[in-house]
């Protein structure tokens, strides 16, 4: 990033505007809508003003641990700002469930306990990261993503699954690749819309938007703050296209 | 049909293939690499690793087998742990590089953002384990998986070489039964930290066996199975029907209105890699049956200059394949590091094919000039294992 680029952020970073105008993160549309794309449960919800209640099952991004203040910074919390500011007039709630260092295979067992009393209308499974980084049997995992995705069919609500975080350094020493690829196929055969946020970060790496690399200490809580900002922002584009 | 393998003579396929499956292993391990679309595994179910697996076995078969005729099972034996050493040598070497990587990227970026990625540097918390478990092939990090494989292969070789002495079936039965209870009952070899390796050799010792019970008939000059053009032409047909489905999912990734031909019956049947999945094993033989029906030994391709670096690569296979490894880890370090866009991927790609050429190019070097030939005498008629 050029150093005035640096100036500038740090200038908006600083004057308290309106959380969605501190930094142009959007994506090209064909990395967000899919076919699969569509959430017809919290469409008809949203179209009735019935109450929406969206569970977020994950990792440590999900939890929000890297931001200074991951209870109103983590993206699920975002999520529900966003999604409460387009639609005012429907009560919209998001619950965090991200736990640390979990396996698709772990948080499938947390489905009874963390998900399914809540009755969500949508779950926002983010997974993948702690299968690739344990280099996992693939095949393992593809089965156990598989039974996750049917299990949380089986209980009649939408679906939106999400897949790792990208940064070049960690891509060189974790092979993410087949984990993806897996991800993908799976999401595209079970017709399940896959949030495609390795490619999104990538984008937003290769065109300068962010810099996942050399970044000084005082500066990675506020930038993981940035980050699940700009993601919430784009899951609820998503949402929003789905239920228009 | 005659044997396809033609009794005498140098086989430039195999050192054409080898080379060609050497050069794909090199571009599939660097991640990111746009060049890796245009390798085996975007239009087929298996990629290089079977074919480099499959001929590996023909020629350990072939070179092998020959020496246990002339020089008895003891110095057989002797060559191939000799061979052993050298890749276990050379795993040793890579591992090195990796923990290298590994601490300088992780331990430097040390962004909370990616706290759960920098899990994989967790085995630096206890180095005392981790070496042990390098040294005894349990700790496989990324990309660093084939060559457990290779040396538990050639590991175990001499048995199934004397099996196979005693009859093509003695070595392909066990093994075949060994193939299918491993996928029915799961077997698995455990890896460290945890997981299992990630080219299970219970699994890949079939299609070695097989390609050595190819390899082997040109030394016994039975050929194990079935044969006939009906075979060669069903072949050809299951191969442009696996290419059609493959390159329908291909095209369906890029761009989605294109519909993706059986993707729900079969996606789950092709992603076990781990214990080379029956369908990627068949896609395999499948194109390995309809190349040698389209590609004859005498085939003028394989006399094309352009030809001439991939057959020198897939000659020295053992060195090149090591050195390819190493310079997919290294290439992927620049990329990551410094910059990793299109034009760095070529040079990246460029570079590691001239080194890789240039590398196999001075052991054809050191081979001639050491054997003190004149200049100008014939290669010799055995390839290289």
């Amino acid at each position: 990033m050029p150093p005035r680029t640096l100036v500038f952020a740090a200038l908006l970073a600083a004057v308290p505007l309106p959380a969605a105008a501190a930094r142009d993160c959007g994506v090209p549309p064909e990395l967000l809508v899919t076919e699969d794309l569509q959430l017809p449960l919290t469409a008809q919800r949203m179209r009735d003003k019935q109450p929406v209640t969206i569970v977020a099952i994950g990792g440590a991004s999900t939890a929000g641990t890297a931001a200074a203040n991951p209870e109103q910074e983590a993206y699920p919390r975002r999520l529900e700002e966003d999604l409460r500011r387009r639609h005012p007039d429907v009560p919209i709630s998001v619950v965090n469930k991200g736990v640390a260092r979990q396996t698709t295979q772990d948080m499938t067992d947390r489905f009874p306990t963390d998900v399914y009393p809540l009755a969500p209308t949508l779950v926002v499974w983010e997974t993948g990261t702690a299968d690739a980084v344990r280099s996992l049997d693939v095949d393992v995992f593809a089965t156990a993503l598989e039974a996750g995705l049917t299990d949380l069919r089986n209980h009649k609500l939408d679906i939106v699954l999400i897949n790792m975080q990208y940064s070049r350094n960690t891509a060189s020493v974790i092979n993410f690749e087949p984990y993806l690829e897996a991800m993908q196929h799976t999401a595209d055969v079970d017709d399940v819309y896959l949030f495609r946020r390795f490619e999104m970060m990538k984008y937003w790496s290769e065109n300068g938007v962010f810099n996942f690399t050399d970044i000084p200490k005082e500066q990675r809580a506020p930038l993981a703050a940035q980050v699940y900002e700009c993601l919430a922002e784009r899951l609820a584009d998503a949402i929003e296209h789905a239920i228009r | 049909m005659a044997d396809p393998f033609p009794p005498r003579g140098r086989d430039l396929r195999l050192d054409f293939f080898r080379g060609l499956s050497l050069f794909f292993i090199f571009v599939d391990h660097i991640p990111d690499n746009f060049l890796g679309w245009f390798t085996l595994r975007s239009i087929a179910f298996s990629d290089a690793a079977e074919v480099f697996i499959f001929i590996s076995g023909y020629t350990a078969a072939l070179v092998y087998g020959r020496s246990l005729r002339q020089h008895g099972a003891f110095f057989a034996t002797a060559q191939i742990y000799r061979r052993v050493w050298q890749l276990y040598v050379a795993h040793i070497f890579l591992f090195v590089i990796f923990t290298a990587e590994v601490s300088y990227t992780i331990l430097t970026v040390n962004n909370p953002m990616y706290a759960e990625e920098t899990r994989v540097a967790d085995f630096l918390q206890e180095p005392h384990i981790a070496i042990l478990k390098a040294l005894t092939l349990q700790f496989q990090p990324a990309f660093l998986d084939i060559l457990p494989l290779y040396i538990v292969l050639l590991g175990v070789f001499p048995v199934v070489l004397l099996a196979l002495e005693r009859g093509p079936l003695w070595g392909l039965l066990p093994s075949a039964a060994l193939y299918a209870l491993t996928l029915r009952r799961g077997w698995a070899l455990p890896a460290y930290p945890e997981g299992v390796w990630f080219f299970n050799p219970l699994a890949w010792q079939f299609l070695f066996v097989i390609g050595a019970s190819a390899g082997h008939a040109r030394v016994s000059g039975r050929w194990p199975f079935p044969r006939g053009p009906w075979l060669q032409q069903a072949a050809v047909v299951v191969s442009a029907f696996l290419i059609l489905i493959n390159v329908s999912w291909l095209i369906h990734w890029l761009y989605e209105p294109v519909p993706a031909i059986l993707a729900k019956q079969l996606l789950s049947h092709t992603i076990d890699k781990t214990n080379l999945a029956p369908l990627r094993l068949i896609n395999f033989l499948a194109l390995a049956l309809a190349t040698i029906y389209f590609v004859k030994p005498e085939s003028a391709f394989l006399r094309w200059r352009i030809a001439a670096p991939v057959i020198l690569c897939g000659q020295h296979s053992l060195y090149v394949f090591c050195l390819g490894i190493v310079l997919a880890v290294l290439g992927h370090f620049v990329l990551a590091e410094f910059y990793g866009e299109l034009p760095m991927q070529l040079l990246v790609n460029i570079f590691g094919f001239a080194v890789m050429i240039g590398t196999a190019a001075m052991l054809a070097w050191y081979k001639t000039a050491g054997s003190a030939r004149p200049p100008g005498a014939s290669v010799p008629a055995t390839p290289s294992e």
